[in-house]
């Protein structure tokens, strides 16, 4: 039996091990085998490879040190970092709670759903974002989480099969396949972009700048060095060569890390129009909208993509939730059921489940879900925090206090449960435990605006009214169109007025 | 409400799973692969696994029976088998491809009989077959072998024609006969699919033939991006003509090459059939068999393997799916709607309202007597041992206080004891000032019974000055797995941290403190100390400063000097606690001055640090531009020159590294500052405590206010202490409703520390006309 068809045949099957270890005894005996190494090069790739289409997650540093947004104080609507205000359609927090960066909650979690706002462009809000639990260590750039993503996956590659400083890349152009292999082997498995870029700047050369899978390694190297202008150049001319839809959503992902979502959407609309019905492309357009607070656009995206594809989790999750926070919970109910019909069983869905049943009117079901969540999680600050909610709704002010209680006690940074605390503790006449509790959720998070309008009532109360004028003030940078935060607003304003 | 968002989980997707129809397990410990099974027309499947054995079945709907097997033969491995008509008669024959041969074999009377044989001279790696060739009427099918090393072999029945070696070969890869333009589709290593008629391919080599350059080309080629997995032609006509299956993607292409379909799949899949017009199917690594129809997914299944080769099969009805398992199981089934082999885990406790409002009641019952059941009467017991001198250590401890006879050290044994059963994860944490360091910090012990001692030592850092003398001990520890506190407290001797020396006279610092009562000898009080004077005492820190205390001759007043102000608290400090503070008294004016200028001098090193950081700061924005200026024309095809970018990088390098060190300096001077403000602030309440009687609870009360710990960070000591003493002014110093109203300053950096000057003389006046710090 020929060893090399086994290799490929190991390959195939994704026995990456045994195929590394087939080339292996096949180098050993020849170490000029070009297939060999060519099959252990691709094995390993494969190991190590992540669809690196699907995960964007920004570094704290590549947050905080971002000088690629071309206007400081973008118009709304224009910039990721100011996206649509509920004004202009966008969604309202007082109907969609927010994440730690200061985003509305989406239905599906992904890196990047929750990159911070302008509002809060601060080192505490670049490490808070995103997953925001304290003590989860991130890395600090983008490419340290390809590094990162690395590092794992190295201590089972073992030893190092190539050392890509001693490489003569103009030599290894030359063998187009070989360096094809080669360089997704930069990529994926040694995270040596600057390597890669070498290597392709020099192929793309051989090739006679014929070639698109070439640009588009160029522009993915650029953009993993954080050279994004480039990345664009070699994207673009990618796809003057050939149209391929991997290169369109890398050229998008380009334009919203330059801060410019409306050239991603333009970039998307107009692929969907060569390849009409894409998922991909869909999905892509879909979570650009979402970022820009574009909900009932995204929504209607997100049926398209269930059209083409009924089992796309993350479209009917987005779907889910958005009917959840547009007063429709008796259809986010059904799409919830689907999901769970789909065979997903975890603390996330019996926790919407639980809340879509509570909302949609049948009390039976809402417990016994949260009850499943519980079991299945009992750790997590947002589903006691949710049972809190429903234990009001019920008029159980004791279980809701103590649910609330258990909430803080196992995610300290949960602020809207202290927020809601303070508001017990205020019903049970506690006005400094109240003021306490509403000082930590605002401190926790400066992007809630119902602690700061609670505090400036309280203030309000208590006849400090300076406090209150201040207090108010902020609550409405948050959310201007908060009609309690702009009553209060009013009555202080003729109070002062009367003075 | 806040609903949670879903984490990423793609792979599960079906809400139906497969119904079995047939099923068969190949053999044991057998491989095969995608190219390892085939159909006949007369519906009989073959399949050889790659240890070379090969089986028929004629599958039969329910479940196996042993008529179901027609033939099973050993033979050499096995890469690939198709059926087709690959012999001069019309008899459907079954081509076999070993790794040096093919052999064409029939079936007849439940056994294989070999029709013909072609012996290989290279290492086979997979063929295709088809009717080649425009003068190919019969109807006979031809073969094209493609070995492993890159030659195309083409064979027609018994004979060998020609064979042609691919160019820019490396690796062989999926290969498919496309009879529409008489061609063959290759899938190379450089991510291309290719395409070279036939015709070409024989002109080529009977011009080598001729003895003339041999060159062919591809009629197209067009790079996927992929490396191919799989290539299929569709049955009849549609959009497309061949599918490509590859890593991620499937590829959707005309023969004429463009590229009509890219469907990224959110999948692994491992492999494809293409049916119907536009229809394909799709099975995944993760066992789940997909249907597209024009790349829209019509129908996700489940299925109980992970095939690695499968079709679309008509048996006793059409439409069904034929898959084979890596290790040899094949099987025959179709897509049912029953539900997934999978439910939800039923919670295995009954709910109504009543069992529910009682399991409430309890949690509610047992929480409210919690507290007071729960604190145990036993507790983790701490006793220090601290000796009335330190000792000299001969050869530890570098850069730490020490003298001609060693290092300065105070061994503290500290007595852990618990009554109770066992203490677990005991953790002692040793908390001392800034200039005392504790080397044994922290003491951890896995389990404590009964009672332990530890030595714990304790040494000098002679250039910081010292605040105070006391340490905290603190132990936490479990007991039942809730977590427990115990701490301690006390004061180290003041030897550790000064040496005694000849009394020194002159001083230009001074305090008398007068004794109500007459006061005993200063060997009395000072009885563990060898005096070198009756009535003068002198201690010297070790950064050079001094402090002396000198007794009345009749005992009637102390006084106690030094060469700077903060220094005085710790000889005060150290006669209170021996003397008693209650016995003596303080009736000079408080030294708002000495004390002012410490604050006044820790603000200006706050400020000097402050301003040295946003120094670094800027340097570290200025060095980035630079960087990144750089990093423009280095990228450059034709850089700019340089222009001196490169000095100017390296000297703002260098001005970087000097701020950096500058700041650290800083931070160091800020440290000291600190201390000397917390010793003087000390020394102030002392004496405030002295010279106004303050009960315990005041001064309590005041320290809380006028805080003498020093802490270095955001927001710092002068702006909260401002506010305290701000507050203290509006609440229970407030002389009228005027007052009580003041609005409290906020705790951003001051620009000057006046403010607060001004706010503690007032809360000492304040206290000087009996003002109160506690409200009746």
């Amino acid at each position: 039996m020929d060893p090399f068809f086994i290799a490929a045949s190991k390959l195939r099957r994704k026995h990456y091990d045994e195929c590394i270890e087939i080339c292996d005894q096949l180098l050993a005996k020849n170490a000029y085998d070009q297939a060999a190494w060519f099959l252990k090069c691709r094995a390993l790739t494969l190991k190590c490879w992540i669809d690196d289409l699907e995960i964007d997650e920004e570094g704290m540093a590549d947050i905080m040190l971002d000088e690629n947004s071309t206007a400081a104080v973008p118009r709304p609507g224009t910039s990721i970092q100011r996206p649509n205000s509920s004004a202009s359609g966008g969604i309202s927090p007082a109907m969609r709670p927010v994440t730690r960066g200061g985003r509305p909650i989406t239905g599906f979690a992904r890196p990047g759903s929750a990159r911070p706002t302008s509002s809060s462009g601060s080192i505490e809000a670049a490490i808070r974002s995103q997953t925001g639990k304290p003590g989860t260590a991130r890395p600090v750039t983008s490419s340290g989480r390809y590094l990162r993503l690395g590092t794992a996956s190295m201590l089972s590659t073992g030893d190092q099969f190539i050392v890509a400083d001693k490489l003569d890349m103009k030599r290894m152009a030359q063998k187009q396949a070989i360096a094809k292999a080669l360089c997704d082997y930069l990529i994926y498995v040694d995270h040596n972009p600057k390597k890669a870029l070498e290597l392709c700047a020099e192929a793309t050369v051989v090739s006679g700048f014929q070639d698109w899978w070439w640009k588009s390694r160029l522009g993915k190297c650029y953009f993993q060095l954080g050279l994004f202008r480039d990345a664009q150049k070699q994207f673009e001319s990618s796809l003057k060569q050939e149209d391929m839809i991997p290169t369109h959503i890398e050229l998008s992902k380009v334009y919203i890390r330059l801060d410019q979502p409306n050239f991603a959407l333009n970039q998307h609309k107009k692929a969907l129009d060569k390849h009409q019905e894409n998922e991909n492309l869909t999905l892509a357009l879909a979570r650009v909208n979402e970022l820009m607070n574009n909900a009932d656009l995204a929504a209607s995206l997100f049926k398209a993509v269930l059209q083409v594809n009924p089992c796309n989790i993350e479209a009917i999750a987005s779907l889910a939730s958005h009917n959840f926070y547009t007063d429709h919970p008796e259809v986010a109910l059904r799409f919830y059921r689907r999901l769970l019909q789909l065979g997903i069983s975890n603390v996330e869905i019996w926790n919407n489940l639980g809340l879509a049943c509570y909302y949609a009117g049948q009390y039976d079901l809402c417990m016994k879900c949260m009850e499943r969540a519980l079991d299945a999680d009992d750790s997590n600050g947002d589903v006691w925090y949710n049972i809190a909610n429903i234990a009001i709704g019920m008029g159980e002010l004791n279980m809701a206090y103590h649910a609330l209680k258990v909430a803080v006690s196992v995610e300290n940074t949960h602020a809207e449960a202290y927020n809601n605390l303070g508001v017990l503790e205020l019903r049970k006449g506690n006005v400094e435990q109240a003021r306490n509790y509403y000082q930590s959720a605002t401190r926790i998070a400066d992007y809630l605006y119902e602690p700061l309008y609670n505090s400036a009532l309280l203030a309000f109360r208590t006849g400090e009214m300076q406090e209150s004028y201040n207090l108010v003030q902020k609550a409405l940078a948050i959310f201007p169109e908060h009609a309690d935060s702009k009553e209060l607003l009013k009555t202080l304003k003729q109070h002062f007025d009367s003075l | 409400m806040s609903l949670l968002p879903l984490s990423n989980l793609k792979y599960k997707m079906s809400v139906f799973g497969v119904k079995e129809w047939w099923s068969v397990q190949c053999g044991t410990e057998e491989e095969y692969d995608v190219r390892s099974m085939c159909r006949m027309e007369s519906g009989n499947i073959i399949v050889g696994s790659l240890q070379g054995i090969i089986r028929g079945y004629k599958p039969h709907r329910g479940d196996f029976s042993p008529d179901d097997l027609l033939f099973e033969s050993r033979l050499d491995s096995i890469l690939q088998v198709e059926a087709g008509l690959f012999s001069h008669s019309q008899q459907e024959t079954i081509a076999i491809l070993h790794p040096r041969s093919l052999e064409v074999s029939v079936i007849a009377n439940s056994t294989l009989r070999q029709v013909y044989e072609h012996k290989l001279q290279r290492n086979a790696f997979n063929f295709t077959y088809g009717k080649f060739g425009s003068y190919n009427r019969e109807g006979r099918d031809f073969i094209c072998i493609q070995s492993s090393d890159g030659a195309l072999g083409f064979y027609e029945q018994e004979n060998y024609i020609f064979a042609v070696q691919l160019p820019g070969f490396l690796t062989p890869g999926p290969l498919l006969y496309c009879p529409s333009n008489d061609s063959f589709l290759l899938c190379n290593a450089n991510m291309q699919l290719e395409c070279y008629r036939y015709a070409r391919l024989r002109d080529a080599y009977t011009s080598y033939q001729q003895g003339q350059s041999a060159t062919f080309e591809a009629e197209w080629k067009i790079i996927l991006g992929e490396y191919a997995q799989e290539i299929r032609a569709t049955k009849r006509q549609g959009n497309v003509d061949v599918y490509v299956l590859g890593e991620h993607t499937l590829f959707g292409i005309k023969i004429n090459g463009s590229l009509k379909i890219q469907k990224k799949l959110d999948y692994v899949p491992s492999c494809m059939w293409a049916f119907e017009e536009d229809s394909v199917l799709i099975g995944s690594f993760s066992g789940h068999l997909l249907v597209y129809k024009n790349t829209k997914l019509l129908w996700a299944a489940k299925m109980t393997t992970i095939p690695v080769a499968i079709r679309v099969i008509e048996l006793e009805m059409p439409g069904l799916i034929l898959s084979l398992e890596e290790h040899g199981k094949l099987d025959v089934s179709y897509l049912g709607t029953s539900p997934m082999p999978y439910s939800v885990v039923p919670v295995n406790k009954t709910q109504d309202y009543a069992s529910m409002d009682r399991e409430y009641r309890n949690v509610i019952n047992s929480l409210s007597d919690s507290p007071n059941k729960l604190e145990p009467s036993i507790k983790l017991i701490i006793i220090p041992q601290v000796p009335k001198t330190p000792e000299r250590d001969m050869h530890t401890f570098e850069g730490f206080a020490s003298d001609d006879e060693g290092t300065i050290v105070t061994n503290v044994k500290i007595g852990l004891k618990y009554d109770g059963d066992v203490a677990k994860n005991v953790c002692v944490q040793i908390e001392v000032p800034f200039n005392i360091e504790c080397p044994d910090n922290p003491i951890h012990i896995e389990e404590l019974r009964g009672t332990v001692n530890i030595p714990i030592r304790f040494l000098t850092k002679p250039h910081i000055p010292c605040s105070h003398l006391n340490v905290n001990l603190n132990a936490t520890y479990f007991v039942n797995e809730s977590p427990r506190v115990s701490t301690v407290s006390f004061r180290l001797p003041l030897l550790q941290v000064s040496t005694l020396i000849k009394p020194i006279k002159t001083a230009d610092f001074k305090i008398t403190l007068k004794a109500r009562q007459t006061l005993n000898q200063l060997k009395e009080i000072f009885f563990d100390v060898a005096l070198l004077s009756p009535n003068a005492i002198t201690f010297q820190l070790f950064n050079g400063e001094h402090v002396t205390a000198i007794i009345g001759k009749t005992g009637e007043r102390f006084r106690i000097q030094s060469s700077h102000f903060h220094t005085l608290w710790l000889m005060v400090e150290e006669i209170c606690l021996r003397v008693g503070h209650e016995k003596l008294a303080f009736e000079e004016p408080l030294p708002f001055q000495d004390l002012f200028q410490n604050v006044d001098s820790h603000f200006e090193a706050r400020k000097q640090l402050k301003d040295e950081e946003d120094n670094l700061g800027k340097l570290c924005e200025q060095y980035a531009a630079i960087q990144k200026r750089l990093l423009v024309r280095f990228k450059d095809k034709n850089p700019a020159p340089l222009n001196n970018l490169d000095y100017l990088l390296h000297v703002t390098h260098s001005q970087v590294m000097a701020r950096a060190e500058n700041v650290e300096t800083l931070q160091e001077q800020l440290l000291i500052a600190s201390q000397k403000l917390s010793a003087s602030i000390n020394l102030a309440l002392l004496l405030l405590r002295m010279r106004f009687n303050l009960d315990n609870q005041s001064f309590e009360v005041l320290s809380r206010h006028l805080n003498p710990f020093v802490m270095n960070g955001e927001p710092g000591w002068q702006e909260a202490t401002n506010v305290a003493m701000t507050w203290l002014l509006k609440s229970v110093l407030a002389k009228n409703e005027k007052e009580a109203n003041a609005q409290l300053g906020n705790l951003s950096f001051p620009t000057s520390t006046e403010k607060l000057k001004k706010h503690i003389t007032i809360v000492c006046d304040r206290l000087a006309k009996g003002g109160r710090l506690i409200r009746e």
